[in-house]
């Protein structure tokens, strides 16, 4: 018998468009923690998924000590002792820590009456086996911190003999004292022999747990080794160093002189953050998941609860509560998600973009039509939106025109500062040239452009300057003169050391 | 808590855990009792108290099911028109059929209980809303009391009115024992069995409940059939009570459960309530009836009083969660 527990050979996954995993090599030896490393979309989370019988791949092999095995169902992933730890806790909150850990396997006693004893009992014991001695099993699980909720997901998942732990970003919201105790556990897991493949953003995390690591990067592999032999520049190095393809336009416009600027902004998820912001400015706001890139700007606009010291717009101080007010101040955002947040899909075009200015349209009861169709009329041909007509629902649109009609909606109020959240998300390459020509065009009126992206090339591309984030503080602002990849990736993933 | 001492398994005093759980709403009810006794002190007399209990019955044993569909984060509209339809049906089948009574009680049952089992596969199987499916019940069991009368009355003999006016002992209605037996049997089920740690799981993370392996569908199904069930025996209740089939038998009487089961501070998010607040729910319901009745305050505003004390008693419930919620 092999020491490895899991390996995958030529894996590959597509999805309409876009192909997620291309021949994926892949190996943990039994007992190991196994940290898997990449940016955002790099291809993690759908190995996870086809790991854990999600997904089925188009290609390649999985083997499990050393057979052959095809995990067609969460299910069969389980029966071979396969089990996630979710970013989001899949836990019932209104319930207690024995009947969570039970769920759905409740042990009976006499008239399948739940036997409540053995229930505690067996808790208690799988509660100690992990180092949690304090905790009373009969507690309800909406009383325990979010790191406490994820032990009790890994009791479960040891309560059905797992053999391989998968952890995807499981210190993401936790606070220092509790990732230590995570730590901790994974450490003793280890010495029961389980095998653990970790996922995390946090490099210190890393190398204080971790035996190996395997970094992706768009898909592919991208290298192994274990944590003694790799070096911090090879790391980057790996998570980086593509080749960019020549689609972005060029810019013709310069930015002009501070307008804006913002300091001491707080919240649960962000840490005194301040920044200026120019005239015709592209500015880049990147960091890796987790590290609080779209609470900056829902903390400042009043969206997160969290207090702002101190705004400045055109050398007057301003004071923004809500939304409502960043919209009269002339601060528009168009939210990461579109079709949650941005449109309102199951309406018209025409609907959409004159919704923020509806009020000045009407009066008395009486849509000012002409007013209106002109106004949806110039913009859309200025956004080059592609539709039969603007009385067609948002819901057809293709994602590049759904994404031009956000910019419309909030192009019409006429802002001084638009923030873009993720605006190329989700769509094809040709509509992504599209957008950036039009943020490009957008900046040449004069507007300050925002612009929070996790795709690397775009920061790099397209900004004046780059604000990086990591863990809800700024670690540092990259001019345009020293945009590289290796900069912006090592100020968002930190260093080493403690 | 200190982190390393190990627990012990404690064992909390059933009755202090109720009345702990239930504080605010029994502190209510004995202040409303102290009130309308000190007016009246007729209402304290075991007569009065018995005719609250039959009054509430039917409130009660509906508030049992609705429960149950509440926590699972449904509803069940139906409720009152299977009440009516179930006595409807009962009074036809004993008197135009013929049927005698030990056949007519099995056979009506049947017949009402058919309404939530309709409910539960629609509900299980489909994703359509309970509150959709459950509406279009109401009006097809209500459209069915008046095709079974063609509108009419439909009178029993008078014997049968023994189930619902008679007396256990001269003392008990036996509406009233009817009602403590169903609260056992489905408190134990809901809070003993694991088909009811099933309905807490689906109610408080159906996602969870899912991947835990838990037969989503096959719970759903059984608790509106419980419902439906429930709701017959209602309706027989009523059909005995008043020895008639009347077309608009238990108008309405869905939302007195609702409210009990509100009132006993069940969570309008479901996954959280009890048959024990419920039953209590219904007694505050009764009490309030009852007590404002000997206090001569007109019927119209009894209800308006009704509506203002749900709002409250959900209002406060809400903003204790909220609290609980912000720490």
């Amino acid at each position: 018998m092999s020491d490895s527990a899991l390996r995958v050979e030529g894996i590959r996954k597509e999805f309409p468009g876009v192909v997620a995993l291309d021949d994926i090599h892949f190996e943990v030896k039994r007992g190991e923690v196994h940290a898997l490393l990449g940016e955002n979309g790099a291809g993690k989370s759908t190995l996870i998924k086809i790991l854990s019988g999600i997904y089925q791949p188009d290609a390649g092999r999985i083997f499990i000590g050393d057979e052959p095995v095809s995990v067609d169902s969460v299910q069969v992933a389980r029966a071979y002792g396969i089990s996630v730890i979710h970013q989001e806790l899949s836990l019932a909150r209104n319930m207690s820590i024995a009947e969570n850990i039970f769920l759905g396997r409740f042990p009976a006693g006499r008239l399948s009456f739940v036997d409540e004893d053995a229930m505690w009992e067996k808790s208690r014991r799988l509660l100690d086996s992990i180092g949690l001695v304090g905790l009373d099993p009969a507690m309800r699980v909406s009383n325990l911190s979010v790191a406490q909720q994820q032990m009790i997901e890994i009791c479960r998942s040891l309560s059905e003999n797992t053999k391989i732990l998968i952890m995807d970003e499981p210190t993401a919201s936790l606070a220092a004292a509790e990732v230590d105790t995570l730590l901790d556990m994974m450490r003793s897991l280890r010495k029961q022999g389980v095998t653990i493949i970790f996922i995390s953003h946090k490099l210190r995390e890393i190398y204080r747990v971790c035996d190996k690591i395997t970094v992706l990067r768009d898909g592919k592999f991208a290298g192994t080794g274990s944590v003694s032999e790799l070096q911090y520049d090879d790391l980057i190095n790996m998570m980086v160093g593509r080749d960019f393809k020549d689609t972005f336009p060029e810019r013709k416009s310069q930015s002009g002189e501070v307008f804006f600027s913002a300091s001491g902004i707080r919240s649960k998820r962000v840490h005194e953050v301040s920044f200026e912001l120019r005239k015709g400015e592209v500015l880049g706001f990147y960091g890796l998941m987790g590290s609080g890139r779209s609470e900056v700007m829902r903390a400042l606009l009043g969206i997160d609860a969290g207090t702002v010291g101190n705004i400045t717009l055109n050398g007057k101080q301003i004071a923004i509560r809500s939304p409502i007010d960043a919209i009269k101040a002339g601060i528009a955002l168009a939210p990461e998600d579109r079709k949650l947040e941005g449109l309102i899909l199951k309406q018209t075009i025409d609907f959409n973009i004159t919704l923020p200015i509806i009020g000045r349209l009407i009066k008395w009861l009486r849509l000012d039509q002409k007013l209106n169709d002109e106004i949806v009329d110039s913009i859309s041909k200025r956004l080059r939106i592609k539709t039969a007509s603007y009385e067609s629902k948002t819901l057809n649109l293709s994602g590049g025109n759904q994404q031009k009609a956000v910019l419309a909606k909030w192009l019409v109020t006429d802002p001084q500062i638009l923030i873009l959240d993720e605006p190329t998300r989700g769509i094809d390459v040709g509509a992504k040239q599209e957008i950036y020509k039009l943020i490009y065009e957008i900046v040449g009126m004069g507007v300050g452009i925002i612009l929070i992206s996790s795709e690397m090339p775009e920061v790099i591309n397209l900004c004046d300057r780059v604000y990086v984030l990591r863990e809800g503080r700024l670690t540092g602002v990259v001019d345009r003169t020293e945009l590289t990849e290796q900069n912006i990736m090592a100020l968002a993933i930190g260093g080493i050391g403690a | 808590m200190s982190e390393n001492t190990i627990p012990t398994r404690r064992r909390a005093n059933p009755i202090l855990a109720y009345i702990n759980h239930n504080a605010g709403i029994l502190i209510g009810l004995f202040v409303m009792c102290v009130i309308v006794s000190t007016i009246q002190p007729n209402f304290l007399s075991s007569k009065n108290m018995f005719n609250i209990m039959r009054s509430i019955s039917i409130t009660g044993i509906l508030g049992f099911g609705m429960t149950m569909c509440i926590i699972i984060n449904g509803i069940d509209l139906s409720q009152g028109s299977v009440i009516g339809f179930t006595s409807c049906f009962c009074a036809w089948i004993i008197t135009d059929v013929g049927a005698p009574f030990w056949l007519a009680i099995p056979l009506s049952l049947l017949a009402g209980s058919f309404f939530g089992f309709i409910n539960g596969m629609f509900l299980a199987n489909t994703p359509l809303p309970p509150f959709v499916v459950t509406l279009a019940m109401m009006l097809i069991a209500r459209g069915g009391c008046y095709v079974i009368t063609r509108g009419n009355m439909i009178n029993v003999d008078a014997s049968f009115g023994e189930l619902g006016n008679g007396y256990l002992m001269g003392v008990v209605p036996y509406p009233v024992i009817v009602m403590l037996v169903i609260f056992v049997i489905m408190f134990l089920l809901l809070s003993k069995s694991k088909f009811g740690r099933n309905v807490y799981a689906i109610g408080g993370n159906i996602e969870a409940a899912r991947f835990s392996g838990i037969n989503i569908r096959r719970t759903t199904w059984i608790v509106y059939m419980v419902s439906g069930c429930l709701a017959a025996i209602c309706g027989i209740i009523s059909c005995s009570r008043i020895t008639t089939g009347q077309p608009t038998t238990g108008n309405a009487l869905e939302f007195d459960a609702v409210a009990a089961c509100y009132l006993g501070g069940i969570s309008y998010m479901g996954g959280e309530g009890r048959q024990g607040s419920t039953l209590l729910g219904a007694i505050v319901l009764g009490v309030l009836a009852n007590g404002m009745s000997m206090l001569q305050i007109p019927w119209y505003v009894q209800n308006i009083t009704k509506g203002i004390i749900i709002l409250a008693a959900v209002f406060f419930d809400v903003m204790r969660k909220k609290k609980a919620n912000a720490r």
